[in-house]
């Protein structure tokens, strides 16, 4: 899929509306948390963001994840091109969630660390993906470099289910705001909350494609020059 | 409220970083490229007509 | 179905003579496995009242250390002889290979752990042995000999081979970590089998899990 220059800056624009619209949902839309203490009810609003740049970030991986399995299966130059663009654009949103989520500890835990096995087990996940770089920057040849990734890509994307499951057990003081039995089907959120919550995730659904497709309209440039390079002997 | 603004802050500046990343490289990819095709004329002006 | 177990015992007998030989393997992996033990020791003596405390973290710990020191021979010896092409070239499933390369790695860990264990019980003057805490080893390390042994083959491929490793494989590795020292806490604080099962469940389907996959993707790794 190689998208025309003119469908990426109708993408690009959609996806920067698409932004707007959610800090206007996120900040003057959604309505004060009032069962949260007054002095931390500014960072509550951290949810609307904090909680979709780590959901992007996993449909980043996964999508990382079935253009490795993709490329294994078809060796097609473009399923390489979309593990490593998802791979980037998954890291860059697990650094914005835990940096946002960080600032929210701040004041709601009254420290910006701690080694919660929530934070700890999403701070290998970030890991994981950097070694997937130095990987693919420790191999010269393309061919063998996309097949190590793929391989690894693989690897990788199995265990973070395995980590989440694993931390359930553990006891960990992070709000769980999905799968609280009580909380079904509302996030934990009020109905206002949950609608600006809404508007703010398809946002950045929006956002992550065109991303995506930006990350991947690079890769497709940087395979011609590659190519390129290769013709002239460079 | 400093720490919300903080936060939006850090969340829209790592984007920021990501888009003007992406937008670096592919102006550099774009510069090459043109490059190339130039020496690429100059060598075999008949086979890149 | 016999000729694919016996190329990989052909393979696995292949390894072990060569370290029979040289015991190159096992002596770093034991050497590195101890050393580790006076570093913990050493480190944390002064500052907790009880060692039972950190037992369970310095056993995985020690073990995952010098494991990937062995895991890291598994292809590099090959690709260094020379005899990575030959083995290749062999008419056989590669998958075949890959087994008889797992089971060498695992049987390499499991003798330095059988090493280890006595040397700990000694060390810390606990007995914290136990048959249920023998079976969550035993299935920790083969998920880990599962996963490091493609892992091996990923590193062999780049230009820093052995230095990356670590850095690829530890991470994957977090499950088993978590559950083998979640479970080795239980155990030492007398907990049974049935109270554990979910980190043995955990751990189970990790090693089928990752060893299905390994399976698959070995072929890719190999190729030339």
């Amino acid at each position: 899929m190689k998208l025309s220059r003119r469908l990426l800056q109708m993408l690009n624009i959609a996806a920067l509306v698409a932004m707007l619209a959610a800090v206007y949902a996120a900040l003057v839309m959604a309505p004060d948390a009032l069962n949260v203490d007054p002095a931390i009810r500014p960072a509550q609003r951290v949810i609307y963001f904090h909680v979709p740049s780590a959901w992007s970030s996993m449909l980043a991986f996964f999508v990382a994840f079935v253009a490795s399995i993709l490329y294994l299966v078809t060796k097609h130059i473009r399923w390489d091109i979309w593990a490593r663009a998802a791979s980037e654009l998954g890291i860059a949103f697990t650094v914005a969630a835990i940096v946002s989520g960080s600032l929210w500890a701040k004041p709601a835990w009254n420290t910006y660390w701690t080694w919660d096995p929530r934070l700890t087990t999403y701070t290998i996940v970030l890991l994981l993906y950097i070694a997937y770089f130095m990987l693919r920057g420790a191999i010269d040849e393309p061919g063998r470099r996309a097949r190590m990734a793929a391989v690894y890509g693989i690897f990788a994307f199995l265990s973070v289910p395995l980590t989440f499951m694993s931390i359930r057990w553990w006891n960990t003081i992070h709000p769980v705001i999905v799968d609280a039995p009580e909380n079904a089907g509302k996030f934990g959120l009020g109905p206002n909350m949950l609608n600006a919550f809404m508007i703010v995730n398809i946002a950045f659904i929006i956002m992550f494609t065109a991303l995506l497709a930006n990350r991947i309209a690079l890769g497709w440039a940087e395979e011609r020059m590659d190519a390129l390079k290769e013709r002239l002997n460079f | 409220m400093i720490y919300l603004a903080a936060a939006y802050g850090a969340i829209w500046l790592m984007l920021f970083i990501f888009v003007f990343s992406i937008f670096r490289r592919q102006q550099k990819i774009d510069e090459e490229i043109a490059a190339l095709e130039d020496a690429l004329e100059r060598i075999s002006p008949e086979d890149s007509a | 179905m016999r000729r694919y177990f016996q190329v990989a015992w052909a393979v696995l007998w292949k390894d072990l003579r060569i370290e029979l030989r040289t015991k190159d393997i096992f002596t770093s992996m034991a050497v590195f496995a101890v050393l580790s033990l006076m570093i913990f020791n050493f480190a944390f003596e002064l500052r907790i009242p009880d060692k039972t405390v950190v037992i369970p973290g310095v056993l995985w710990v020690a073990i995952i250390f010098s494991g990937v020191l062995g895991l890291g021979r598994a292809f590099i010896s090959e690709k260094d002889r020379g005899s990575m092409a030959g083995l290749l070239l062999a008419p056989v499933d590669r998958s075949a290979i890959y087994l008889g390369k797992m089971l060498a790695s695992l049987l390499f860990i499991l003798v330095m752990e059988a090493f280890l264990l006595p040397l700990m019980v000694i060390f810390f003057n606990t007995n914290f042995i136990s048959l249920p805490l023998l079976l969550v080893l035993f299935l920790g390390t083969l998920g880990f000999a599962a996963v490091g042994t493609v892992f091996s083959g990923l590193a062999v491929n780049t230009r820093t081979r052995e230095v990356l490793l670590p850095v690829l494989l530890f991470p994957v590795m977090l499950p088993v970590l978590m559950a083998g020292i979640r479970a080795t806490i239980g155990f030492m604080e007398g907990d049974t089998l049935v109270d554990m099962m979910k980190w043995i469940n955990l751990l189970l389907f990790f090693d089928i899990m990752y060893l299905v996959v390994a399976y698959m993707t070995f072929d890719f790794v190999v190729e030339e």
